[in-house]
């Protein structure tokens, strides 16, 4: 290849240089969540977990167009189902109820890379009340050690 | 210049034993190489005019590939190369989606003087000189702005390296940072309010 056009940098050039990289870091510098969320998503990388699929929700044809404003979701992978429904807390927040595919199952809720753990109770009930709004998502980790934990996608209500 | 040289061999440098650390000593140790490594990796998906959002989402790719990948990469002294390939491609593909095109695919439009767009940008800078420098950064053509943001940024110093980032070809960095630089040396040059830093 030829570089015989490339022209080496003299002070001035370099001394531009610094100040546009500099400019740029005042003007659109990167966002403060973001090592955590890159550490945040390694982190649950390395659990090598199983990852759940977001099942289209039926929703019951009854229900009204204008119902509440409740979202609910099924996940399912290949030994678990997980699903959520999501309806306003008194505190503004978000009130979470689950149900799973077995009890004494550890159920994390995920909101701004806060694990927030609950235990399925004999039904498979699980509730979280005053959750952030924003992004979620859940981590499930079964009683045996040898099965891999269970990790749904991302999901907003 | 002895300092601008001698910080981008020390990015690519520190970045490969903080990698070889990681290799030999597992995940927990990848921390101290993700904090060196993403203002530059952040500076290269904004360059390929990504939302700030879909810069985040494919940063964060481009490590968790870079981990599930790790063994594969030979030379340690390439990951920041890997990241920043990783990155612009992640980053074309998120292009492609959403309709646009990177600032380095179109046609070179020479350097010359464009119409500053209106920036938020300048409200932004309190601090003058940059206020002054941002004005001619602005009037460069979008890939030159593109290429100084990387190029600034001590990435990789060697060409290859920073061709497989940018996706330009080799032969081609010299020549085109050497036109850009040009470009913005002689705007500063004709604004009396800039003093060299």
């Amino acid at each position: 290849m030829n570089e015989n056009h490339e022209q080496p940098l003299d002070g001035l050039d370099a001394a531009i240089l610094e100040s546009v990289a500099e400019l740029f870091d005042a003007m659109d510098p990167p966002p403060p969540t973001l090592d955590d969320g890159v550490l945040f998503a390694l982190s649950l990388a390395a659990l090598d977990a199983e990852l759940a699929t977001a099942l289209e929700e039926n929703l019951p044809a009854l229900r009204a167009v204008d119902a509440s404003p409740t979202d609910s979701i099924t996940f399912t992978s290949s030994a678990l189902q997980l699903m959520v429904r999501s309806t306003e807390d008194q505190d503004g927040g978000l009130r979470v109820d689950g149900w799973v595919t077995g009890g004494g199952l550890r159920v994390a809720l995920y909101a701004d890379r806060t694990a927030h753990w609950a235990t399925s109770d004999a039904h498979g009930r699980l509730l979280w009340r005053s959750i952030p709004h924003g992004p979620i998502r859940f981590l499930l980790q079964p009683d045996d050690p040898e099965a891999k934990p269970v990790l749904t996608p991302v999901v907003e209500f | 210049m002895e300092a601008a040289m001698t910080g981008a061999t020390g990015l690519v440098e520190e970045a490969a034993t903080l990698f070889e650390e990681f290799r030999n000593g597992g995940r927990g140790r990848i921390e101290p190489l993700v904090r060196l490594l993403n203002p530059t990796l952040w500076h290269l998906a904004r360059a390929c005019r990504l939302e700030p959002t879909d810069a985040e989402d494919v940063v964060q790719t481009a490590w968790l590939r870079l981990v599930d990948r790790a063994d594969t990469i030979r030379d340690p002294q390439t990951v920041l190369a890997w990241l920043g390939t990783t990155v612009r491609r992640e980053a074309w593909r998120v292009a492609r989606e959403r309709g646009r095109t990177l600032p380095w695919e179109e046609p070179d439009p020479g350097t010359g003087p464009r119409d500053p767009g209106p920036g938020p940008a300048e409200a932004l800078l309190r601090d003058e000189a940059q206020r002054t420098l941002w004005n001619h950064v602005s009037r460069l053509n979008p890939r030159c702005q593109a290429i100084l943001r990387v190029v600034s940024r001590g990435g990789p110093p060697d060409y290859a390296a920073l061709s497989a980032a940018l996706g330009i070809p080799v032969g081609s960095i010299g020549p085109t940072r050497g036109r850009c630089l040009d470009a913005l040396r002689t705007f500063l040059a004709s604004d009396p309010t800039w003093s060299t830093p």
